[in-house]
Formats: structure tokens, C-alpha cells, sequence
């Protein structure tokens, strides 16, 4: 008697069941990677994004804003320190992601950037060395931040100041916002808030842009070479709006008023008259040669997410040619487009791309420049926008911009109204103009207020704050490191 | 003269053939313990781990050396290969039970020179084999009737004896005690079996109907019921059932019994999945695991993501995250080394086991004179290689997960005991080979 046939079939039959396991696991070692590896259950993502070493968030002038602490557990724990920057940086948590500048520029914070496959296999997956990420410096000034929270106080709105001819981002703030420290903590809470403070105002805000549309308008006047010294009779009564009413920013003290003298006391009565001459078609042309249809971007900083706000009311329901040209029709602006459109007013016509990274670094090495292209967009004639800067600097002198002068600079800016369902919010826009061409502009929107004057004031102070920044960073580099 | 000079050069080959396998399993053990020393800034202490199992190698070899010249030469040093490899990963993944399982390799590699030693064990356990199956069916019972499970949860399977903090899984020594009972009957059985179908002029596809095939088929399979149905012990009972199957087959000669037997286990698994849950549970999560991958699939899920995050190469050992998996130093160790050694790991992990399962199936072509030894090396080889399939594809969601230890590997005082209990014989079985 023998046994070798069948011990024979009993090996093969082994042999080929080991076989079917190591292709079944080799199936999960090079299949696995893209597909289950990618689960948002799967605990090691989290375990490899905590072991990166997130790069530090520093201000223009290399304040510390944010960088990642070792708690008493031993884990990298995310650390802000300054309140007024709360709602310009986001947050980073490894539980909900990032939003703000932790999410535009959490390529440079977690060290993906100008880190090749190669490096990356040998660094991370070879010998296991944490990701380094780059320390970035934002455009930001903390100094600006912290007068644009210190004057909005409990107010909800959002401020945008840029500076010019450059673009940098020089303050961003969305009101009201959240402590990012307890974000973990507070995340229920404040994803069901009414006030929803994760969305971003100043970049996502889609606000009525009511007597702001008034600055294109004038612009449109300028370059038809209209006369703006005509009088308008009763140019002070308001306008009705669903069931409220668009009123001047401020009462001017006599009701007849030319288009310069409703443009400083922010009046809507004078330029909804200009429906009876104007077509729709013309009307999108000026929306669409000062881009209000499409406003600029800090790519990266609005999270998705998250729920929108619908700030404004609801949509005009059929065509109505005076409440598009008064700005309470379907257009929608918010404070980041108004900055870019202010920007041109100062800048020859051009309107400077905004940005908000001057630089970034791996600890222990030099600054690097953020160089990106940034083209200059043109918006406006040269003409128009030195005519218009004579207006809105004229606007300071009378009219509802009057509170935002300061003795010592060189200030325009324009105050107006706008209606979004019950509630009216207060618009300015602003530039301080400084020595070589220098300067900075401001769009800031507060919800749930007519108060124009103290608005207009508001921007004063933030401007003021804007251009000491300015003047403090002539002559110095900020990326000294 | 020359026969002898012969006989005493292959004797020195044997040893140096271990010796230098076993030499360079130190040097991949050292270099193992020392990364992870290094990766985990641990006690250098925890080096005695290494230092026990050179220990035990070297004692192991020079006594093999002395009271079994003529061995296989690649079955010890494979067999330590792999339990210090499993030693390694248990120091990575719970080093509390790593000092336990240390001491349980000591007593494991006594009971195997024990085991191997003896001249007249292989003659004993064939003569006294009433006497080892009554054992073992009174340790089984007493386990229905005594068991404990040493994590104290409530509803776990209670498969252990217990004196004290020492626990025991009498079901590992009733696997060896089976195959032992099985090799010695069915080799006396063996050739009137061969014999019956050409006897009565049956067709060989009929003569699995014989009482001599189908009662013990119908004995095994009873015993496998009783011991899911008793314990919930799903690994077990489809071991016995499987080695009991494969050695029926390789007496008889009969593939149908393989096919037969095959049916029986699936009507088996198809009245368990319908009476017990934790077979329901297991079979379920099998099928589709991602529906429920945060709750009772957890650990199948997480055992595919260790897989996909070693790689090909593995993350290193002590660079990964298998602690994710539950019970990973037990159960789920194959995951484990999937995650920190990868592809590559793996193929050498199931190399080193089919190499070893072929050996003893070499040893039972090379004693086919004598059915006892042929068989017993047979069910031995088998019984290693079927626990290791169903844990392996357990894992990798081939198979339900039945909850079985990997041979050596694994964290488990009792399955190590019983592997070096069956190297033991394997090593006896190797040096009878005429």
C-alpha cells in the first residue's frame, strides 16, 4: 500500500491554498492602498495627520499667531493665541479639517509643498521622520486685526482691508467667529448656532449691495461724462423696498442735492431716477466691467462644508430695473470685492489681486517670498479713477463718510445703506492714501444697523490703524525671520 | 566502515545546517529587538526575550544534537524562527504578555526535547491510544463543565482551564491527542479499507458508504457538533473535522470523502448560522463586512486596513498602527505582521510554514512501510497547516473568522506548548526515517 498519490493531491492542495493567501493578501497590500486605506473610518489617517509637524502661522511683522504645542498626553495640540485673528486663521483639527488660512495654506503647513514622491517615500514611508511643514508669515498685521475687532465690538459684519498698489491682505475679519482653541469642544454647539459663526463674511458674505452700487454708477456717470451738478428735487426721499424703505445714509441737511451731493450723503432717490435712461443690458455691462458679478478670491479660505448664510433676503422674484440700479436687486456682493474695487479707485484704475501669504520657511532656514503672478486687473480709466477718488475724498469733507476724517491723512470713502429682509446693513468703503503711491483701502458691511456715521467712523479708525502698518513696514523687510 | 562514516557525516551536516539557521534567525531577531528598543525607547531589559531564546536554541540543538543525530535539520530551527519572530511581534503589540509568553518557550522547548527524546514514545502512544482518547475526551468534557476565559468577560467563550492565573486550553492537547488516536486506528483500518470496494466488487464511488469510512466520519462530525454547540468554538471544531477528513482520505484513498465531508461541514456551518449567533455574527461580517466597519466588523475591517497600510514593504517594525485591531497579539498577529512587514513578511512567514508542513509530509512519503509513522506525520502536518489557513484567511476575509491562534506566531501559552509538542514528534518521527 502507498500513500503518495494522495499525499501528493494533500501538497498541491496545500501549496495552492497558500498561493490563493498571498494573493489575496498581496490584492489588499497594492489595491488596499487606494481604496480602504482612504476609508473616513480608518483611525491611521488621523494617526498620520497628527504626526505631521504642522508648520507656525506668524503676522506680517512675525508675531506668532498659531503653531502646534505638545500637550501633558503627549500629542501635538493646535494653539492660538490671538483672539482678533481667530476668524481669519480658521482652525486645524484633526477631527473636522481646516478652514480660514489653515485650509489655504495647509499645503505649506503640512510640508506638502516642494515635497517630491521620491523624498516623501524615502523620509516618510522608509525611515519614518514626521512630516516637517513650512512656517508661513500671512500679509496680515495683528495691529489692524485687532483695531477692526476693537471697534466692531458685538456687532456682526466683516472687514476687509487691502493694501495698495501690492494687494496684501492686511486685516480679514468675519464677526461674529469662534475660538478655535476649544473647536473640538464647542462643535456642536456652534455648527447649529443661528449666528453661524463658521461662515467667513467678509469672502462669502452675499449681502444686498443697496447704495454701494452707487461708486460704479458714478463711474458709468464719469465716463459718459454726465454732469453731476444737475439737481434732483426731494433727492432725500427714500425708496421702498418690500416692506422697508432705502433712506440716505445720513439726512443732508437740504432735500434738493446734486449726484455728488447724493453720492456723499449716500441717497438712492437721484440715482434710481437713472432706470428711466438705462436698459438692463447696460446695467449688467458696469456690473460687469467693475466684476461685481464675479469678485476675486482667497482661493483656499472658504470652507465648503459648512452651511452657507444667506445673508441677503430673498431673491427678487421678477425683473425690476430700479431695485437692480438702487441694489436690491439680484446682485449680491460681499466686503472682499468691494476692497478689490476700492483698491482700483487708488491704483490708477488697476485693482491688485489680493493675497494673503508674503512667506514661508522650514524651521531654521530663510524666508522664501511667496512669488506668485499676481497681475494687476483692470477695472477702471486712469481718468475715472483719479475723478473718483476726488469724490470719494469730497465725501469725507460732506456727507455720511464726514466721521471717518483724519487730520493728518489723505482719506476718501463712501457710506450707504443697503436692505436685506427686516434688517438694514450699513456699508463702507474707504482708502487712506500715503506717500509713494502707497495706501490702503478698507470694505467693511455691519449687519443690523443704519448707524452710517459710526460705521463711517469705524472705518476711520481702521484705516488710520491701516496706515500706521503701512508706514511701519517702510523701510523693513517683514521677513526678517 | 564507510556506511558509518557516512551516517556520522550527514549527522554533522544536520548540525551545522541548523546551527547556521539558527545563527541567522538570531541575527533577524537581534536586529528586530533592537529597532524596536529603538522605536519605542523601551528598557533595554526587554532584550532577555532574545536572550531566553538563544538560550533555548542553542540548549535545544546541542540536546537534539546528542539524542537525535540523525533529524530533520530545518524543522527546529524554523520552528524557533517563527516563535521568536512571534516573540518579537508580542513584545511590539502587548508587551505585558511578552514575559508570559517567554516563559511558556521554555516549557515548550522542554516538552519538545521531552517529546523528541524518548525512543519509545512513538510505539507507546500507538499501543495506548483508548487510553489518550479517553483523556482527552475527559479534558474535554471537564472544559464543557469547568471552563473559564482568562479575560473574565461575560459571554466569552469559556475554552480554558484554570488554577489560579495559570490557564490552560485543553482543546490544544486534544488535537494532538486526536490526531495521534486517528493516525494509529486508521492505520490498522487503512488496508481493509483499500481492500473493501476490490472485496465486494463495489465501484470505488460507492465505497465511502462502508461502515468502516462512515462511522467514524459520523463519530468526528458529532464530536465537532458537540463542541460548537457546547463551547461556541467554531476554530476548533473545524480543525478536528478537516485533519480528521484529509487523514480519512489519505487511508482510504477515497476523494469523495473529501467532497462528502465537505457537504457536511456546510450543512454544518448553515444549522450553526441559524442556531448560534456568534456563528450568525461571524459569518455575516464575512459576507459584507463595510456595513458595520465601526461597529461588529470592526476587526475584520481594521485586519484589511493593517494588510493595506504595510504595503509591500511594511511600515517597520514598531512603525505602524495594528494595535488598532482587537486582540492583534492573539488572533490577529498575521495582520500585525502584514502592517509592519508587509508583502514581503508575509510570503516569508507562509513560506517558513509551508516549508515546515512540507517536511513532515516528506517524512510521511519517506516511512509509507510503516502506515502509523506515515499517518501521524500526515495529521500532524496538517493540523498546523489547517489552523494556520483558517486563521490566515480568516483574516483576510477569505474565510469566517474562526477565532484560532496562527502556529507559533501568536500570542498563546497553550498553542505554543502544543506546536512543540507536535515538533517534538515530528523531530522523533524524522529521525525514524530508515
Amino acid at each position: 500500500m502507498s500513500f503518495t498519490r494522495e499525499i501528493n493531491r494533500l501538497m498541491s492542495g496545500l501549496l495552492l491554498v497558500f498561493f490563493v493567501i498571498i494573493g489575496s493578501a498581496t490584492y489588499w497590500a497594492i489595491v488596499g492602498e487606494n481604496s480602504i486605506l482612504l476609508r473616513e473610518d480608518n483611525p491611521r489617517l488621523v494617526e498620520d495627520e497628527a504626526r505631521i509637524r504642522r508648520g507656525r502661522i506668524f503676522d506680517t511683522n512675525n508675531v506668532l499667531l498659531a503653531e502646534s504645542v505638545l500637550d501633558a498626553d503627549g500629542f501635538l495640540e493646535r494653539t492660538y493665541y490671538h483672539p482678533e485673528m481667530y476668524s481669519a486663521l480658521g482652525y486645524f483639527s484633526l477631527r473636522y479639517g481646516t478652514a480660514g488660512a489653515e485650509a489655504a495654506y495647509d499645503g505649506y503647513l503640512r510640508g506638502d509643498i516642494f515635497n517630491n514622491e521620491l523624498n516623501s517615500f524615502i523620509e516618510q514611508d522608509l525611515l519614518h521622520v514626521p512630516q516637517q511643514g513650512f512656517d508661513i508669515q500671512l500679509t496680515i498685521d495683528v495691529e489692524v486685526q485687532q483695531a477692526i475687532v476693537d471697534q466692531l465690538g458685538d456687532y456682526h459684519g466683516a472687514a476687509v482691508v487691502l493694501s495698495v498698489p501690492d494687494g496684501k491682505v492686511l486685516g480679514l475679519v468675519s464677526l461674529p467667529t469662534y475660538d478655535p482653541n476649544t473647536l473640538d469642544e464647542d462643535w456642536e454647539i456652534l455648527i447649529g448656532a443661528e449666528d453661524n459663526p463658521f461662515f467667513n463674511r467678509a469672502l462669502q458674505g452675499q449681502y444686498q449691495p443697496g447704495g454701494m452700487l452707487q461708486t460704479p454708477l458714478m463711474v458709468a456717470g464719469i465716463l459718459t461724462q454726465q454732469p453731476f451738478d444737475i439737481v434732483t428735487a426731494d433727492a432725500n426721499r427714500p425708496i421702498s423696498v418690500e416692506d422697508s424703505q432705502l433712506r440716505c445714509a445720513v439726512e443732508p441737511e437740504s432735500p434738493d442735492l446734486t449726484y455728488t451731493e447724493a453720492y456723499a450723503y449716500g441717497c438712492p432717490f437721484p440715482f434710481s431716477l437713472l432706470a428711466q435712461d438705462t436698459t438692463t443690458s447696460s446695467l449688467q455691462n458696469i456690473f460687469d466691467a467693475f466684476r461685481l458679478s464675479s469678485p476675486p478670491t482667497l482661493d483656499g479660505f472658504v470652507i465648503d462644508n459648512n452651511p452657507s448664510l444667506e445673508v441677503t433676503s430673498e431673491v427678487t422674484p421678477e425683473f425690476n430695473l430700479v431695485e437692480d440700479i438702487i441694489g436690491q436687486g439680484d446682485l449680491t456682493i460681499n466686503p472682499l470685492g468691494m476692497a478689490s474695487l476700492t483698491s482700483a479707485v487708488v491704483n490708477g484704475g488697476n485693482a491688485p489681486q489680493p493675497y494673503a501669504l508674503q512667506a514661508f520657511h522650514l524651521p531654521d532656514e530663510t524666508w522664501q517670498l511667496n512669488s506668485a503672478d499676481r497681475a494687476s486687473i483692470p477695472l477702471l480709466t486712469a481718468n475715472s479713477a483719479r475723478r473718483l477718488r476726488e469724490l470719494m475724498i469730497n465725501n469725507i469733507q460732506i456727507g455720511a463718510s464726514v466721521p471717518a476724517n483724519r487730520p493728518d491723512l489723505t482719506i476718501g470713502g463712501h457710506t450707504a445703506l443697503a436692505i436685506s429682509g427686516d434688517e438694514t446693513q450699513t456699508w463702507f468703503i474707504g482708502f487712506v492714501s500715503l506717500e509713494d503711491n502707497r495706501g490702503a483701502v478698507i470694505a467693511l458691511v455691519v449687519e443690523d444697523t443704519n448707524d452710517a456715521s459710526e460705521i463711517a467712523r469705524i472705518g476711520g479708525v481702521i484705516l488710520e490703524s491701516a496706515a500706521n502698518s503701512l508706514r511701519s513696514s517702510i523701510g523693513q523687510t517683514n521677513i526678517s525671520g | 566502515m564507510a556506511e558509518t562514516l557516512s551516517y556520522l557525516q550527514r549527522d554533522d551536516t544536520i548540525a551545522k545546517t541548523e546551527r547556521m539557521l539558527l545563527s541567522l534567525s538570531a541575527i533577524f531577531l537581534l536586529v528586530n529587538f533592537v529597532s524596536l528598543w529603538l522605536v519605542q525607547s523601551s528598557s533595554i531589559l526587554q532584550i532577555w526575550h532574545l536572550i531566553v531564546w538563544v538560550a533555548c536554541a542553542v540548549i535545544g540543538t546541542r540536546l537534539l544534537d546528542t539524542y537525535l543525530p540523525r533529524r530533520d535539520p530545518l524543522i527546529f530551527p524554523l520552528s524557533m524562527f517563527l516563535t521568536g519572530w512571534g516573540l518579537v511581534l508580542i513584545e511590539r503589540l502587548a508587551p505585558n504578555f511578552a514575559d508570559r509568553q517567554t516563559l511558556w518557550l521554555v516549557i515548550s522547548v522542554f516538552a519538545m526535547l521531552v517529546t523528541a527524546s524518548l525512543p519509545q514514545l512513538l510505539r507507546w502512544l500507538r499501543s495506548y491510544r483508548y487510553l489518550l482518547l479517553i483523556g482527552g475526551i475527559i479534558l474535554l468534557v471537564s472544559t464543557i463543565v469547568l471552563g473559564r476565559n482568562p479575560s473574565g468577560l461575560v459571554g466569552a467563550p469559556e475554552l480554558w482551564l484554570g488554577i489560579g492565573n495559570i490557564f490552560f486550553q485543553p482543546s490544544e492537547a486534544l488535537k494532538v491527542i486526536l490526531v495521534i488516536f486517528l493516525a494509529s486506528y486508521l492505520s490498522e483500518q487503512y488496508p481493509a479499507m483499500r481492500a473493501q470496494s476490490q472485496l465486494r466488487g463495489l465501484g470505488r464511488e460507492r465505497a465511502w458508504l462502508s461502515p468502516r469510512i462512515l462511522g467514524p466520519i459520523i463519530l468526528m462530525w458529532s464530536l465537532s457538533i458537540v463542541i460548537v454547540v457546547w463551547q461556541r468554538d467554531l476554530g476548533t471544531a473545524a480543525i478536528f473535522f478537516a485533519v480528521f477528513l484529509i487523514l480519512l482520505y489519505a487511508a482510504s484513498g477515497q476523494s469523495v470523502i473529501l467532497i462528502g465531508g465537505g457537504i457536511l461541514l456546510t450543512i454544518a456551518g448553515i444549522v450553526a448560522y441559524n442556531l448560534f449567533s456568534v456563528v450568525e455574527l461571524r459569518v455575516d461580517i464575512w459576507i459584507n463586512p463595510w456595513l458595520e466597519a465601526d461597529g461588529r466588523a470592526y476587526q475584520i475591517v481594521q485586519s484589511l486596513m493593517a494588510f493595506a497600510a504595510g504595503g509591500i514593504w511594511g511600515e517597520g517594525i514598531g512603525q505602524g498602527s495594528p494595535t488598532y485591531i482587537p486582540v492583534v497579539h492573539s488572533d490577529f498577529i498575521f495582520s500585525a505582521l502584514a502592517e509592519e512587514y508587509g508583502l514581503l513578511g508575509i510570503i516569508v512567514s507562509i513560506a517558513g510554514l509551508a516549508i515546515f508542513v512540507m517536511r513532515g509530509m516528506r517524512m510521511a512519503v519517506q516511512h509509507q512501510s510503516r502506515p502509523f509513522y506515515a499517518l501521524l506525520a500526515i495529521g500532524l502536518s496538517m493540523l498546523l497547516a489547517v489552523q494556520s489557513i483558517l486563521i490566515m484567511g480568516g483574516v483576510l476575509k477569505l474565510l469566517p473568522l474562526t477565532g484560532v491562534t496562527l502556529p507559533f506566531l501568536s500570542y498563546g501559552g497553550s498553542s505554543l506548548l502544543a506546536t512543540f509538542v507536535i515538533i517534538g514528534l515530528l523531530l522523533r518521527l524524522s529521525s525514524e526515517v530508515q
